[in-house]
Formats: C-alpha cells, sequence, structure tokens
C-alpha cells in the first residue's frame, strides 16, 4: 500500500456506512509510517472540529413568521405602486434611451410623493387569503382595493381582497386582518410601505427596466389617451423567470393613469391576471377609512340568503312600500326602545347580538338622516345618520340596508 | 369557492414537502453551516417551505434532494449576500487556535467560518456530507458530479482545513 492508497482509504473511511474500523492494510501502513499516522489522525480532528451543536434560537418562531409574511406581502404593490404612481412620466421622455429612461424613473420616484391619496380598485387572479404577491392564471378574478393617503410625512394605507385579507398601515403598525384573527407587526417589519417608499420603488422599477430580458415598450396614442404597454421577464418570488406584460392607459389632458392591466405567462399564453377598475386621485380619505377592521358592509358585497319571513299581507305591503330612511329610523327606534320585534326581520342577521345592540344604543337618540348613498360594489345602499349619546356626545353613523330579498323588505347588512 | 383549485393542486404535490419535512433537521444544519446563525437558517428553511408550496403545478423536479439543496443553497447565498459585512478569513486563522468557541453560537460561526475559507465547490460537498449526512455516491447524483471528483473535492478541501488548523506556521 502507498501513502496515497492509504490517504485514499482514509476519506473513504469519511463515507457513510462506515463502521470505523480500518482495513489491516492500512493498520499495517501506519506502523511503519509516521506521517500517514498523523495524516490519519489531523483528517478525524479536522473532521472533529466541524461538527457543531445546534445553538438555540434567538427570536421566536412568530416574529419570524411576521417577518416572512411581510416580505412576501409586497409583490403585488411593487406593479401597482408602480404602474400608478411612476410611469405616468414615462410618455414624457424617450424609454428607449438608457439615461432618459434612468431619467424618467427619477422623475418619477419624486412624483411619488406629490400624488397624494389615492385610490385603487382592480381585480387579481388570486385567493382570498393569499399573501398579495400570489397572481395565478389558473384562478378567476377577485375583487382588491388600495387606498394611499399621506398626512404629513407619514403614510397611511390600506390594502384589501374581497371576503378575505385585509392589511392596514397607520404609520406605526402593520396589521394584518384575517376572519377571525389578526396580525400585528411594529413598523420594522417592512410590509408593504417599502414598497410605497420612493427609492425602492425606483430599485424596483430600475430592476424592470434594466434587468428584464427582451424588454419590449410600445406606445399608442388615440383622441384622449396614451396606451404604454411595456413587456418583459421578472423575476417572481420563487426565483423563477416569469414573462409580464403591463399595459397603462393615461388621460392625455391630466397625464395620470387611469387604468391597469396586467398580463402574465401561463404555458405559452399570456394570460391577464390583474385589471383595474378605477384609479382615483387626491380623493378625500380619512385615517378611519383607512384603518378600520374589515366588516361587512366593507369587505364589498356578501351573497346572504334571505330567511323566510312570516308577515301578514297587510304588514307585508308597507314594509314594501317603506323607504330606506324610514326603514334605517324605525329599525334604530325599535333597539332604542328594546323593542326588536318591531324590525324583526330587518334585523335578521342580528339576532345573536342584539343584546349588546341594544345596551349600546341604551338612552341614545338618532336624528338627521341622509338620503341613502349608493356605492358602486355594494348592491345595497347606506343611511348616514347623527347618534346622540346619553352624555351629549353626537356621532356620526351610518346603516347599510339592502332589499334585493323575494319580500323586498329593508334589512340591515352592516354598520350598527 | 375559488380556493378549491388550490388546495387540489397542493393536495397532488404532498410528496415534495412531506420529503422536505423528513430532511428537516439536515437541512437546518446544512443552512446553519452557510449562514452560521441558527435564526437566519431557520428563516432559509422556512422559506424553502414557502417556495415548495408556491411551486407551480407543473413544477416536477427531477432529483427532489438536488431541488430541496440546490434551492436551499440559493437562499442562503442570497440571505449571505444581503449582510452589510463579513468577517474576514484572515481573521479568522489568526483567532481559531487560541481561542476555541466557548458556546454553542460561537461553535456554529466558527464552523461556518472555517468552511467559507475554502473553494465553494469543496466546501459544499464537506457541508452535505456532515450536515445533509449524504454519501459520496449520493452527493455525486445531487450535484450531478463524477463520484472520484466528489471525493476529490472533499479530500482537498479537508486537507486545507487540516493544513490550516494544525500546520499554521508552514503555510
Ligand atoms: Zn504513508
Amino acid at each position: 500500500m502507498t501513502c496515497e492508497d492509504f490517504k485514499n482509504a482514509i476519506i473513504d473511511r469519511f463515507d457513510t456506512g462506515q463502521d470505523g474500523r480500518l482495513s489491516p492494510e492500512c493498520t499495517e501502513h501506519m506502523e511503519h509510517c509516521p506521517e500517514c499516522t498523523r495524516y490519519a489522525d489531523e483528517m478525524y480532528a479536522t473532521a472533529a472540529r466541524l461538527q457543531y451543536h445546534l445553538p438555540t434560537r434567538k427570536n421566536t418562531p412568530r416574529s419570524r413568521f411576521i417577518r416572512r409574511l411581510m416580505s412576501a406581502a409586497a409583490a403585488l404593490l411593487i406593479f401597482l405602486s408602480g404602474v400608478l404612481t411612476g410611469l405616468s412620466n414615462l410618455f414624457s421622455t424617450s424609454v428607449n434611451a438608457e439615461t432618459s429612461r434612468k431619467e424618467f424613473l427619477s422623475n418619477a420616484a419624486r412624483h411619488l410623493s406629490n400624488v397624494g391619496n389615492y385610490f385603487v380598485e382592480f381585480e387579481t387572479r388570486s385567493t382570498p387569503y393569499e399573501t398579495f404577491s400570489h397572481l395565478d392564471a389558473t384562478l378567476p378574478f377577485i375583487r382588491m382595493s388600495l387606498r394611499v393617503m399621506h398626512q404629513n410625512d407619514s403614510l397611511f394605507w390600506r390594502m384589501e381582497k374581497e371576503n378575505g385579507r385585509t392589511i392596514t398601515f397607520d404609520g406605526n403598525q402593520q396589521i394584518l386582518w384575517n376572519t377571525n384573527s389578526v396580525v400585528v407587526g411594529n413598523k420594522d417589519v417592512g410590509f408593504l410601505d417599502q414598497w410605497l417608499h420612493p427609492d425602492n420603488l425606483l430599485r424596483r422599477q430600475t430592476m424592470f427596466t434594466d434587468h428584464s430580458d427582451n424588454r419590449k415598450t410600445d406606445m399608442r396614442e388615440t383622441d384622449s389617451t396614451i396606451v404604454v404597454t411595456s413587456e418583459g421577464t421578472l423575476n417572481n418570488l420563487e426565483g423563477k423567470d416569469v414573462r409580464y406584460r403591463i399595459e397603462n392607459v393615461f388621460t392625455k389632458t391630466t397625464n395620470l393613469l387611469q387604468g391597469v392591466r396586467i398580463w402574465k405567462e401561463h404555458k405559452g399564453d399570456m394570460v391577464l391576471v390583474l385589471r383595474s377598475t378605477e384609479c382615483r386621485y387626491n380623493v378625500a380619505l380619512t385615517k378611519e377609512d383607512i384603518l378600520q377592521p374589515p366588516c361587512r358592509f366593507f369587505t364589498f358585497r356578501q351573497e346572504a340568503e334571505i330567511p323566510s319571513v312570516t308577515a301578514t299581507k297587510k304588514q307585508a305591503r308597507q314594509l314594501r312600500k317603506e323607504t330606506a330612511v324610514q326603514a334605517a329610523e324605525r329599525i334604530l327606534n325599535a333597539l332604542i326602545s328594546r323593542h326588536p320585534e318591531q324590525a324583526t326581520e330587518a334585523l335578521y342577521y342580528y339576532q345573536s347580538e342584539l343584546p349588546q345592540l341594544m345596551d349600546g344604543l341604551q338612552g341614545c337618540t338618532v336624528s338627521t338622516f341622509s338620503k341613502p348613498e349608493t356605492r358602486k360594489d355594494y348592491s345595497g345602499i347606506i343611511v348616514f345618520f347623527h347618534l346622540t349619546r346619553p352624555d351629549g356626545q353626537t356621532q356620526k353613523r351610518h346603516i347599510a340596508l339592502r332589499r334585493d330579498n323575494k319580500y323586498q323588505f329593508w334589512i340591515v347588512d352592516g354598520g350598527l | 369557492m375559488t380556493i378549491f383549485p388550490l388546495l387540489r393542486r397542493k393536495a397532488d404535490e404532498i410528496k415534495i414537502p412531506d420529503l422536505a419535512a423528513q430532511e428537516r433537521s439536515r437541512l437546518l444544519r446544512y443552512a446553519c453551516s452557510l449562514l452560521g446563525n441558527r435564526d437566519d437558517a431557520e428563516d432559509a428553511v422556512q422559506d424553502l417551505y414557502i417556495r415548495l408550496c408556491d411551486r407551480p403545478a407543473d413544477e416536477k423536479p427531477r432529483n427532489i434532494q438536488s431541488y430541496l439543496y440546490r434551492s436551499l443553497h440559493n437562499l442562503c447565498t442570497d440571505r449571505l449576500r444581503q449582510r452589510p459585512l463579513r468577517t474576514q478569513p484572515a481573521e479568522l486563522w489568526t483567532n481559531i487556535c487560541d481561542e476555541p468557541p466557548t458556546n454553542n453560537e460561537q461553535e456554529l460561526r466558527y464552523v461556518q467560518q472555517l468552511l467559507s475559507t475554502l473553494p465553494p465547490e469543496q466546501a459544499e460537498v464537506i457541508r452535505l456530507r456532515f450536515y445533509g449526512e449524504k454519501s459520496f455516491l449520493e452527493i455525486s447524483t445531487l450535484l450531478n458530479t463524477p463520484l472520484s471528483t466528489v471525493k476529490s473535492r472533499f479530500r482537498y478541501g479537508m486537507e486545507k482545513l487540516k493544513n490550516g488548523l494544525f500546520h499554521q506556521s508552514r503555510t
């Protein structure tokens, strides 16, 4: 056995399934070769040095979970806040030239801080409780909305999925609302807001324009709009290259984006995965609009089956004739006077909560009912009113009613 | 209703996450040796699971073990790249022999630094052997590299470490 054979034999001993014994040839070689003996000893000692004990964890799994959740949630906003605020400068410069593209991006980032509040409604192919990063060409569309508000130097936002996940940010805390639970993260968890930050936006957009292979940008003009279409590949969160096409439609007079659509490649086809249904800028938003917990009223329309109602023909006729404001007044007064039987049909969905509702309204008066208001995504109507508490304090409240049931009665749908 | 297609898809794929779960302690030790820090390693393994669950249904890796370790390796190196500062190997050799690690954190950090002084392909074989608990033959399949190359990478890597540890003055 040569020294080289011996060394190879030692290496083989490090393989799995070895019983640790050296062959007789090796033992014999070691007896007359101190070099190899030392080689073997030192190799074992080196292997021993490479063993380690697992340290205990420092962070709790919960905080790590939140961090993970937060980073995964961002990808959709990359597109959204990017295309909504940044690309509106796109058509003012030549996108083909490298320098002007950079310049446009810097402008875009600056532009973002001037946009003020905005409200966007859109539909994406995704699931209600996925993080916002996932666009899946095989899924049906789900309605989503994004509200962003700047106040002083703070940013507030709310991202909401129809009948699903909602995330709010109040400048300090990020809260993820699920059906029965909330996850609260501090400012540093870096959830969605980092993507709304100009620097990050600029970085992501530079990536899209610079590092997207086979990127194509095309501009078309109509009488009132400019349509900019960009196409290229982007790394998704799984690190895979996926081909995207983004179409932005700008209003010529205002230079503001009026619509966006995103296609994603799926099995060779470009499938529409995101389409905006409404973009509004400089809208009046309040902190309350942004931060309130999701409830039925604000999680858009719910399909609810109306229960069978027992009412005499005369009662039914009266109920059908009632206006929404009359119904609102009747229902609220029934609760205040602790006679819910005067609004049994209307309070159907609140049966289990009646005692708490009545306690909460005890001694209150209602007044100043507004005209019924409608909302685009809500099939009922909303009536605002003033609620005066026993201590004289007055609040503006609302009640949501709908009558799309076979009886055509007003039923309380939210707000209470 | 919309959630059903997704659930069905995940059920079909349950095998890979299952395998990853069996492999978890080895994947964790492997990630630890790359990152030198348990929390980061746990995060990287967690990312790996999320990646597995988010994978498109039509993507079926040919070698699942290889897929797991390749993905985890990439996740770990991404994390390393994001770190602002790393200890230089030069410091390492001067500190190593005098002050053996006294707690588990130091021990792990020490192992990570030792391995970071090696050419990546040699360190990788050593990691897969010791922390992934793979045989040389398995490593050869996993890395799609001839068995003889795997063994020689292991040998040269170990010899370099050995010389650094025991023959510092000579090298
Ligand atoms: Zn010898």
